[in-house]
């Protein structure tokens, strides 16, 4: 189950880095470059997860805390998909 | 042209003006800063050619809000600009959008489509009003909503859809800029 | 339509096919290289592995629950195989053992001890590993279920001692606790030390004794300079025939001895001979890590036309991950001079190997005190020890008691505690497909009830509306 939620943590935490780079670039807030550089943050996460466990073995889960280790990931892809869920929501219902 | 005197250089000739020019085509209702950023120009220079453009009457300005938006003269009418600074934004975008497709709408009507309360919904319709793009009829003692030139709107709907990447990066922009303490 | 207006994609299906299109190479593709680079199948567990009960006193009891696993090797080299049941509470290990490639049958030995203690009756389920050497190779992994049922009553414990089990298998002699196992070989002196781990967790190093050697002492320095000294007499340790003793009457001793002959350096004929006893004793019958002493003796059957006689060994790490330092550290007690330490790669000391230069010579026994000069070179993994014992006044007898032990504070912990998830680098790549489906999936949807807006604004014109 973490390895699925890896490869999510992945793309999504990238392409709400990429929309918040490109919205800075438009807009040149400064809070936008904040932003997406939080978004950044979850991503380079998801690379040295995806770093540690397949490549090159630096991370090794116990079998002891496999569950929170699920649970905090599940937490983290929760976190990126509601945020990207939310640039999608209009103000209207129907 | 109006205003235009021939013996001058064609203003289009220089190619930075040409690029801004284009943009302002491209994307009406495009505010200086992101001029600026998306042709990668510096803000002086940006403001140089602007400024030649507004005096050649060949592109217009409009405070929107926080924004000074331009739009090319010529190719859009004013009422084409309002009605595009409208769909821009969620809220009278959905007030629009529903009054196109239910004319005679009621306050409640409209209410009861979107997710917004009574009172920001009366303050859209007011700037709305005021700005020519609803109007009112009383139809015994009800208030009814009409868009005032809904061939206009449907125009400019179709005409001037933004990509669905411009959109994806204003909703970003508007979630996280609109966030105050 | 003029040039001038925007332009925009066609329709929410080619939009969504361009994010996929794009995405996916750009994600998935460096993901699934990743996999396929990534570690290659070497070894897997066969389906003729079969069972036994073992009752060595004939009392009807068994004191282990023999396990003969099948192993397809691929890729043959060091493998270890481990076997473990009901949450940990059953472990063995074996190994690790040099498998040619094909077929080969492993013994795995689960104490009755342990079985009697923790079993309800009835089948037993077996979680196997075969690990390879090198971590980064997949180990294999699998499940046996027994064919018969089996009671706790059925089941003693082995009458080795408590929580160790000695056993001799072939040329090695193992003594075995729920975390340490040592080996010693008989073809070659030779202490091994193992923990029981999974892949890439076991600490694995030896000491093994290569050689004797008779000098000149030319530079007058006492220790054996291979350069500079003058070989009289020399012998490889593992052309002796080795022999085996064991006393566990107090604790465990088990002694290696063989006659050693010694050839004068050049030629191929022996001239003189010694003998050489190894002896690896602890008074305790637990298995500590600490302080295990593995004496050496040599008693020549006549004197030597040389200074001094040195005994050239190395200790090794086997894991590839331990380095060897010298220097005392960690919770390393011991007074000893010498000490060298293995390090894992964390940092923590695993190991020592230390020993004082005093030592025992004497004619017929080793009685008078004396010194022995030791040189050693550590380069990585792998140390180069040379102790130099004295051969003057008459010295045929040389005694010398170096210690071995591993850290007990860094000793790992027990395997069902310490085992480790495995990864599926697939089901990362699943999981990015479905983000990547997720984000194309939000774009057709919010695209279509657009769209479906638009027409109903369009239908609204062409009717001419109300």
């Amino acid at each position: 189950m973490k390895d699925l939620l890896v490869g999510l943590l992945l793309v999504l935490s990238l392409v709400l880095s990429g929309i918040g780079f490109l919205s800075y670039r438009r807009s040149g807030s400064p809070r936008l470059l904040m932003v997406s550089f939080a978004f950044l943050l979850f991503l380079i996460k998801g690379l040295y997860l995806a770093v540690g466990l397949y490549l090159t073995h630096w991370v090794k889960v116990p079998r002891g805390f496999a569950l929170a280790f699920d649970i905090m990931l599940l937490v983290d892809v929760a976190v990126l998909m509601t945020l990207y869920l939310a640039l999608f929501r209009k103000q209207r219902v129907r | 042209m109006r205003g235009w005197d021939p013996m001058e250089e064609d203003p289009l000739q220089l190619e930075t003006r040409k690029r801004i020019y284009e943009l302002v085509q491209a994307s009406p209702g495009v505010h200086f800063r992101e001029i600026s950023r998306r042709l990668g120009l510096p803000m002086g220079v940006v403001e140089y050619h602007l400024n030649f453009l507004l005096k050649r009457e060949m592109i217009v300005d409009r405070k929107e809000g926080r924004y000074r938006r331009y739009y090319a003269e010529g190719k859009i009418g004013s009422r084409e600009k309002r009605v595009l600074s409208y769909l821009r934004k969620d809220i009278p975008r959905g007030i629009l959008m529903h009054v196109m497709l239910h004319p005679g709408a009621r306050h409640r009507d409209i209410k009861g489509d979107l997710d917004i309360s009574g009172s920001t919904l009366s303050f859209h319709i007011q700037r709305m009003m005021e700005d020519e793009v609803l109007k009112e009829e009383d139809e015994g003692g009800t208030r009814r909503f009409y868009v005032v030139d809904p061939d206009s709107v449907s125009r400019t709907l179709i005409l001037y859809r933004r990509s669905f990447m411009d959109k994806l990066v204003d909703s970003f922009t508007e979630t996280w800029l609109d966030l105050e303490l | 339509m003029p040039s001038h207006y925007p332009r925009y994609l066609d329709g929410p299906s080619s939009r969504a096919i361009s994010v996929i299109a794009v995405a996916l190479p750009l994600f998935i593709l460096p993901m699934f290289l990743l996999v396929v680079s990534g570690a290659p199948m070497v070894v897997s567990l066969g389906s003729s592995t079969t069972e036994r009960l073992e009752d060595n006193d004939g009392d009807g009891l068994a004191e282990f629950l023999v396990l003969d696993v099948d192993i397809e090797v691929f890729e043959p080299g060091a493998y270890g195989l481990h076997g473990s049941a009901l949450d940990g509470a059953v472990t063995a290990n074996a190994g690790p053992l040099d498998l040619p490639m094909g077929s080969s049958k492993v013994e795995l030995r689960f104490s009755g001890s342990a079985l009697s203690r923790s079993i309800t009756g009835g089948p037993i389920s077996f979680d196997l590993e075969v690990f390879p050497r090198d971590p980064s190779s997949n180990s294999a992994k699998g499940t046996y279920r027994t064919m018969e049922d089996y009671m706790p009553e059925q089941f003693e414990a082995p009458s080795s001692g408590t929580g160790v089990e000695v056993r001799i298998l072939g040329m090695e002699v193992l003594i075995e606790s729920k975390v340490l196992r040592l080996s010693i070989n008989t073809t070659l002196p030779q202490i091994t030390f193992t923990y029981s781990g999974g892949s890439g967790d076991s600490t694995r190093s030896t000491i093994r004794y290569l050689e004797v050697v008779a000098y000149e002492d030319k530079n007058g320095n006492a220790v054996f300079d291979q350069g500079t000294d003058l070989k009289k007499y020399e012998a490889p340790l593992n052309t002796v025939d080795w022999s085996l003793r064991t006393d566990f009457s107090q604790g465990y001793e088990i002694s290696l001895h063989g006659v050693v002959p010694l050839r004068l350096s050049g030629s191929a004929t022996a001239v003189a001979w010694a003998k050489m006893t190894f002896t690896y004793r602890s008074r305790s019958l637990l298995l500590e890590g600490w302080g295990q002493k593995f004496d050496i003796d040599l008693e020549l059957w006549q004197p030597l036309d040389a200074d001094r006689i040195a005994v050239v060994h190395e200790l090794r790490d086997l894991s590839g991950e331990q380095t060897i330092e010298k220097g005392k550290g960690g919770s390393v007690q011991t007074d000893d001079p010498n000490v060298l330490r293995l390090i894992s790669p964390r940092g923590l000391t695993t190991g020592i190997y230390s020993w004082s230069d005093e030592i025992s010579v004497g004619e017929a026994s080793p009685q008078t005190p004396s010194r022995a000069n030791t040189t050693f070179t550590v380069d990585g993994h792998v140390a180069s020890i040379i102790f130099s014992y004295p051969l003057s006044g008459g010295t045929l007898s040389i005694h010398h008691d170096p210690v071995i032990g591993m850290d007990p504070a860094n000793m790992p912990k027990e395997r069902n505690q310490m085992g480790f998830l495995s990864n599926k680098p697939l089901a990362m790549i699943i999981g990015s497909a479905i983000g990547v489906l997720i984000v194309a999936g939000t774009v057709v949807f919010r695209s279509w009830s657009e769209r479906r807006e638009q027409r109903a604004l369009i239908d609204r014109e062409r009717k001419g509306g109300d």
